[in-house]
């Protein structure tokens, strides 16, 4: 009961209707910084939002929100972080690594709330989860660590497979160190065979599929990394096309059309963040705020996409799948 | 004044009546003569600014001139009353009385009403305080539960998984419930299943990969240990990556070959459940592990930090009670973020954890404020209302009593016509009325006071105009004295104007049995006044009918009312006449004057109408009469005193120069000093303008000037070169007459040389007195003076008298200068004369010393045997030489005196020493003579200090002539001490010495009876030496004897002589 009540409040709290974007004169700023497009951040930028009306802060009301994107462009995140810090904003909320990190190298006294799939510690973010220590705090979810869960759950709703194709883009190398790392030990213990395919673009993804196509995997386990949850349609589309049973991080991916994702919530880490970022204006110090660990993860398995590539939904998947698109 | 001193020494206000000062005004204006006013009424207010100021009163509608040290107003009385009440009006109300109703009224409800709400608000916070401490408890209880519960929840979904035994389900049987677990439970994030050995057969987890038949062995792990045990085991809490609390929970099947599933649980969620418990409004709940540490907070930012709780008190208390102490539990404390709170604590009973309750203190006390507020506000608002009554009650009883002190002052101030209203029906009213009827009969003795006022000083004036009329009498007689005129118009003219009379006369009786008229006042016509100017006598025996004679007949006073009834106008007696008819008198009064029943005159007073005197008048003119007597009579003593004071006046200033003389005569013997002060005496007392001494010198038989007063030196210069011979006139003449002469006028007498100088330097006139001395003339006093006449013969007497005078003071300088020669004279030969002896005894003394010597040496047999006659003759030899060296030796001893080269040898000695050895040196001779020496000491004589040797030898020569003048008897030497003194004294029984030759025996060379000193020998030295020797020690010595009654012979000494006393 009260799991769903929580849910439903996060629920509700995304169904909020944007509001203008102006900051009007005297209203406390809070930056946003994202490496990647607007097009697929709708939830969970309502999520962050909600999380911030539930301290009292309303966007264009009582505060205003900066958005900048780096349209999958790392190198603009320095100069989209600089412009932030020099509108003096009250605080600095980065989501990804590589924004975060562009955020915490602009500043070091506007307090940066980071949504980062990595170990924040070893990202050099904070010194420690429960007593960050600098001006950055935020929330970590986990990704990559679940590559061979993920993996794992592939092969249920595949148990023939035997030879796996991993795409991973070289462009994000410790995302893509850690998920091979993680696949190839998962493999070694399933006994299946993996073959590791790069794309850092479109256009490689294009590539990477053709090339998979010649390949024959019997299934496709795309890396973690916020390049591939942001190119959720176009691996979806070529997934489908090539009628490769895959599995992403993100749950865009089987929105999509994808046949299943596994993957912690980024709209629960927006969530976090927008709690965060709205106790900061409240005037909390760095100190009262530990990073948060994202725990909710969702297991979400599009059943057409499923019947479309002639796979039999095991029960036991069933029972654990937290959402299933029909 | 009383009132200014009381508003001097600091009172505020003072008011009175000014009737001492109107007294005084009035008497002013009866003494100017003029008439009575009204009585006024005036009153004066005094108000003092700075003691109003001091106690806050304003007066600036009362007072337009202030001034520093008070002010005055003065004004009718209804005025100043009426200022009064209007000063004390507004002071009224709050007097010490109403404030003391109020005051009271207000502590009795005040206490009332105090302690009741100050109760209530005591015991509804106690109250208030326990039921929010149980609801609170009740809270942390629910919490505690909903804590268990959420445990418990999650314990039996882990139940089902250890539902069959190990060997009824196939491993993927599990799997899937594993998995499913997973789904249904979030909180758990891993599931492990054990089989009954302890050997890890499954574990499914949310982040890792599903493991099957790891075999891993857990069976000495305290998971299964404990849970195969207990059925379930509750791991201790732990921090996943040092931030998010998670606990292991590990169950085992009911059969015992189900195995143990080990779930890891995320306790993260709690914060579901721990958010869902609402406490009050702001309040809160959170769990704490066993540890301490917090693992469930609404703000899980806390949580995940990992925050240690044990440093709060609440925490402290609750985890100390947990564990068996005996401990209060905490209720006030204050949170983790420094908040008072009301906290509460309950156990979650399987787990060791506990579930603290807190609610914000200000939200939990809240209500109560709002009651004791209400409280508080219900307590003013009755406290107010008890005021309010105290007032109104106060007021209704202070009122009239207020009222009738302001009647009262009113009242008091003077307003007699105030009356007090008060209708309250009580005794208060009953006292107004009597105040009223008080003020009423006040009001009526102070009209006939008034009244009594009005009437006394009505006589008063009368009385007083006489006394003035008296006292003016007084004033003229004391300050004419010796003139009766004034006095007796002053007293005519009072008389007259106090008895309305018109014209009045004053007669004084003469000898002759006749009246003079000496004043006259009135004027009644000029016939009549010539009258009396005419023939101002009237004797009565040419008038037996006037009204005089009457008075002289009867002594007393005589009353006519109408003057033409009167026998002697019938007849026609022409004084009486003109008195009635030119002077118009009809009405008279006569007054005698009597000195003891001696008629000394009369007061007559007339009045031209027929109207009598009254007793008063009469009584006014006796004593005027009387006054007069004593004025006449202090005229008469007053000129006789006159008199005689003028003949003492001169008698003292003849005496007083003639005492100078004298004086100056005695005080010294310069004869100039004495000669001046004589002619200057004399030219003043005599009233002359000059005056001259000449002495006689008998050689030259010429006169010669000593002294001169009021000469200039031309004169003096020119007298002096004159030779006045004896033959000569003048001075010359009165020496040969040996009488006083004098020259009235120098023109008259035939021309002299000596008198044509005197003449030229402007004297007329001269008088010599001759100098007479025993032997003859001595010389001249001659006095001057410009003007020429006679000199009367007291001038003459006194002159003689300053001769006499003039002299005594010449011869006796001239014995002075004698004497003083004479004296001179003898000192040298005395000294000559000391200085000769002690010479002569020096060298009388070597040669005798000589004899003796060698008279002893004979006597020794040094130059062979002596024979029996030759040894007599030596023997005779040897005494008169040691006789003879004796008087040698007095005789320097006295010369050594005399001369003043004797000194004493002062030094400490017992004069019981010096009894003794006088003793042994005179024993031998009384026991020769028979007689008993006999000493009498005291045994405690003090030592003494002096010349020891003197005093022995003073001793031995009155023990010695003792012994020598008595034949038979005894000799007593007696010593005492007092006083610093010895006195010693030596009595024999001999002869005795006549009182005559008492004091010549201690002079030199000198004995009492010369047949007796033949007879006994001796210097005569021995007593002068002894007395000289003691007066040196500043003692004395003297007999006391009579003849045949023997003789003692006594001296004192000072016990301790420090200084040789002065020869003299």
């Amino acid at each position: 009961m009260r799991r769903r009540e929580f849910i439903t409040l996060v629920g509700g709290a995304a169904a909020c209707p944007m509001v203008a974007r102006a900051q009007p004169a005297g209203m406390p700023l809070v930056g946003y910084l994202n490496a990647s497009t607007p097009t697929t951040y709708g939830d969970d930028l309502r999520a962050f939002r909600a999380a911030l009306k539930e301290d009292g802060h309303v966007e264009g009301e009582n505060v205003a929100i900066d958005y900048r994107w780096g349209e999958n462009e790392p190198d603009r995140l320095t100069v989209l972080a600089h412009e932030l810090v020099r509108r003096r904003v009250s605080v600095l909320v980065a989501a990804s690594a590589p924004a975060s990190l562009a955020a915490a190298k602009a500043t070091t006294t506007i307090l940066v709330v980071f949504m980062v799939p990595e170990d924040p510690v070893k990202l050099g973010l904070v010194a420690s989860l429960a007593k960050p220590g600098g001006n950055a705090t935020g929330v970590n979810f986990f990704a990559a660590e679940l590559a061979a869960k993920r993996l794992e759950l592939l092969r249920m709703l595949v148990p023939l497979a035997k030879r796996v194709a991993v795409l991973i883009n070289p462009a994000e190398p410790t995302i893509a160190a850690a998920n091979l790392r993680d696949v190839e030990a998962a493999a070694a213990s399933m006994g299946l065979q993996i073959r590791v395919f790069n794309a850092s673009s479109v256009a490689e993804i294009d590539t990477a599929f053709a090339a998979l196509a010649s390949d024959r995997p019997d299934a496709l386990f795309i890396s973690s990394g916020p390049f591939f949850a942001n190119r959720g349609v176009q691996l979806a589309h070529l997934a489908t096309r090539h009628a490769m049973p895959a599995i992403s991080a993100t749950r865009r991916y089987p929105e999509f059309g994808g046949l299943m994702s596994y993957g912690a919530s980024l709209s629960d880490a927006h969530r976090q963040a927008g709690a965060y970022a709205g106790r900061i204006l409240k005037g909390a110090k760095p100190s009262d705020l530990p990073v948060v660990q994202g725990t909710k993860f969702e297991l979400v398995i599009n059943v057409s996409t499923a019947r479309l590539l002639g796979l039999t939904l095991p029960p036991s998947l069933l029972a654990i799948a937290d959402e299933v698109i029909e | 004044m009383k009132r200014q001193q009381f508003i001097d020494t600091g009172g505020l206000i003072a008011l009175g009546h000014d009737l001492y000062r109107l007294a005084a005004a009035r008497v002013d204006k009866l003494i100017n003569g003029a008439r009575l006013g009204n009585l006024p009424t005036k009153f004066e207010l005094i108000v003092n600014l700075k003691a109003a100021k001091a106690i806050g009163l304003s007066i600036v509608r009362i007072i337009s001139r202030p001034s520093r040290r008070g002010d005055r107003m003065m004004d009718r009385p209804k005025f100043a009353a009426s200022r009064i009440a209007e000063l004390s009006g507004w002071r009224q109300i709050s007097g010490p009385l109403f404030r003391k109703y109020v005051a009271l009224f207000l502590a009795v409800v005040c206490v009332a009403l105090l302690s009741n709400g100050l109760l209530e608000i005591w015991l509804s916070y106690q109250e208030h305080k326990t039921s929010l401490i149980r609801i609170q408890r009740e809270q942390a209880a629910a919490a505690a539960k909903e804590i268990g519960q959420f445990i418990e929840g999650i314990k039996s979904q882990v139940g089902w998984t250890t539902q069959l035994p190990w060997s009824a389900a196939t491993i993927d049987q599990r799997r899937f419930d594993g998995l499913r677990l997973l789904r249904q439970v979030p909180a758990i994030t891993e599931l492990a299943q054990l089989d009954s050995s302890g050997k890890e057969q499954l574990k499914v987890s949310r982040l890792a990969m599903d493991v099957v038949g790891s075999q891993k062995d857990e069976s000495n792990e305290p998971k299964f240990i404990e849970a195969v045990a207990k059925k379930a085991y509750y791991g201790p809490v732990y921090f996943r990556r040092e931030s998010e609390p998670y606990m292991t929970l590990a169950l085992a099947g009911t059969r015992r070959d189900a195995g143990v599933s080990v779930a890891e649980v995320s306790l993260k969620l709690l914060w579901e459940v721990i958010t869902g418990i609402k406490v009050g409004e702001r309040g809160q709940a959170y769990a704490i592990d066993a540890e301490g540490r917090l693992i469930a907070h609404p703000d899980i930012s806390l949580v995940l930090r990992n925050t240690d709780m044990t440093r709060l008190t609440q925490v402290k208390a609750a985890r100390a009670a947990e564990t068996g102490a005996q401990v209060e539990p905490v209720q006030d404390a204050t949170d983790i973020r420094g908040r008072a709170v009301l906290t509460a604590y309950a156990p979650v009973a399987p787990l060791g954890w506990l579930v603290f309750v807190e609610l914000p203190a200000e939200e939990a006390y809240a209500p109560l404020w709002a009651a004791i507020k209400r409280t508080s506000a219900l307590l003013f608002a009755g406290l107010t209302l008890a005021f309010l009554a105290g007032v109104f009650l106060a007021r209704r009883m202070v009122g009239p009593i207020q009222a009738l002190r302001r009647g009262a002052a009113r009242i008091g101030s003077g307003d007699l016509t105030q009356r007090i209203s008060i209708k309250t029906g009580d005794e208060l009213e009953a006292l107004a009325d009597q105040f009223n009827d008080m003020a009423g009969k006040l009001e009526e003795s102070y009209a006939d006071l008034e009244q009594k006022v009005e009437d006394r000083t009505h006589e008063l004036s009368k009385a007083l105009e006489q006394q003035t009329a008296t006292s003016e009498v007084l004033r003229v007689i004391s300050s004419s004295p010796g003139e009766l005129d004034p006095v007796f118009q002053t007293m005519l003219e009072n008389a007259l104007r106090i008895c309305e009379a018109s014209f009045g006369n004053l007669f004084l009786h003469e000898a002759s049995d006749s009246f003079r008229m000496v004043a006259m006042h009135g004027e009644p016509s000029s016939t009549y006044s010539e009258w009396w100017q005419r023939e101002p006598v009237i004797a009565l025996g040419d008038n037996p009918r006037n009204p005089l004679a009457q008075i002289s007949a009867s002594r007393g006073v005589i009353q006519l009312p109408d003057l033409k009834l009167e026998q002697a106008y019938k007849d026609g007696n022409p004084r009486m006449l003109a008195l009635v008819e030119s002077a118009g008198a009809r009405t008279l009064l006569g007054v005698p004057m009597l000195k003891e029943n001696e008629l000394v005159g009369a007061i007559i007073i007339y009045r031209k109408e027929v109207r009598s005197f009254t007793d008063k008048q009469i009584a006014l003119v006796t004593n005027f009469a009387s006054q007069a007597v004593i004025a006449i009579e202090n005229v008469r003593l007053l000129s006789e005193l006159r008199a005689r004071t003028d003949e003492l006046a001169q008698s003292v200033g003849e005496l007083r120069a003639l005492g100078e003389v004298s004086q100056t005569v005695n005080s010294t013997l310069e004869l100039e000093t004495v000669l001046n002060s004589i002619v200057t005496k004399a030219v003043q007392l005599t009233s002359t303008d000059a005056g001259a001494i000449y002495a006689f010198d008998e050689a030259s038989e010429e006169f010669q000037l000593r002294a001169t007063y009021g000469m200039d030196d031309d004169l003096i210069a020119a007298i002096k070169d004159r030779h006045i011979r004896i033959s000569d006139a003048g001075v010359g003449q009165a020496a040969q007459r040996k009488e006083p002469v004098q020259v009235p006028d120098l023109r008259l007498e035939p021309p002299n040389a000596t008198l044509d100088v005197v003449l030229r330097a402007g004297f007329r006139a001269l008088l010599i007195v001759p100098l007479l001395g025993a032997e003859g003339i001595v010389g001249a006093l001659v006095v001057r003076r410009r003007q020429p006449g006679e000199f009367p013969k007291s001038t003459v007497d006194l002159l003689q008298t300053f001769s006499a005078q003039s002299v005594l003071a010449i011869q006796n300088a001239r014995l002075f200068f004698e004497l003083s020669e004479k004296g001179h004279q003898l000192e040298i030969a005395s000294q000559h004369k000391s200085q000769f002896l002690a010479n002569m005894s020096h060298e009388l003394r070597t040669p005798l010393n000589a004899i003796l010597g060698y008279t002893e040496l004979i006597l020794d047999d040094i130059y062979g045997e002596t024979p029996a006659k030759m040894r007599s003759v030596l023997d005779r030899v040897q005494h008169n030489g040691k006789h003879l060296l004796g008087l040698i030796n007095d005789v320097l001893d006295l010369s050594k005196i005399e001369a003043g080269q004797l000194t004493l040898s002062l030094n400490e000695y017992s004069i019981k020493g010096v009894v003794h050895n006088v003793f042994a040196a005179v024993e031998s001779l009384a026991t020769e003579k028979r007689l008993a020496l006999k000493v009498d000491l005291p045994p405690d004589l003090p030592a003494a200090h002096g010349d020891e040797r003197r005093l022995t030898q003073v001793l031995l020569n009155l023990v010695g002539n003792a012994i020598k003048f008595t034949d038979s008897g005894e000799v007593k030497i007696k010593a005492a001490a007092a006083n610093g003194t010895y006195t010693l004294s030596v009595r024999d029984t001999g002869p005795g010495i006549d009182p005559s030759d008492q004091a010549k025996i201690f002079q030199e060379f000198q004995q009492a009876d010369s047949s007796a000193t033949k007879k006994k020998g001796g210097t005569g030295l021995g007593l002068a030496i002894a007395k000289r020797i003691i007066e040196m020690h500043g003692g004395r010595l003297w007999v006391e004897s009579a003849i045949g009654q023997g003789a003692t012979f006594s001296f004192t000494v000072p016990i301790h002589v420090e200084q040789q006393a002065e020869q003299t």
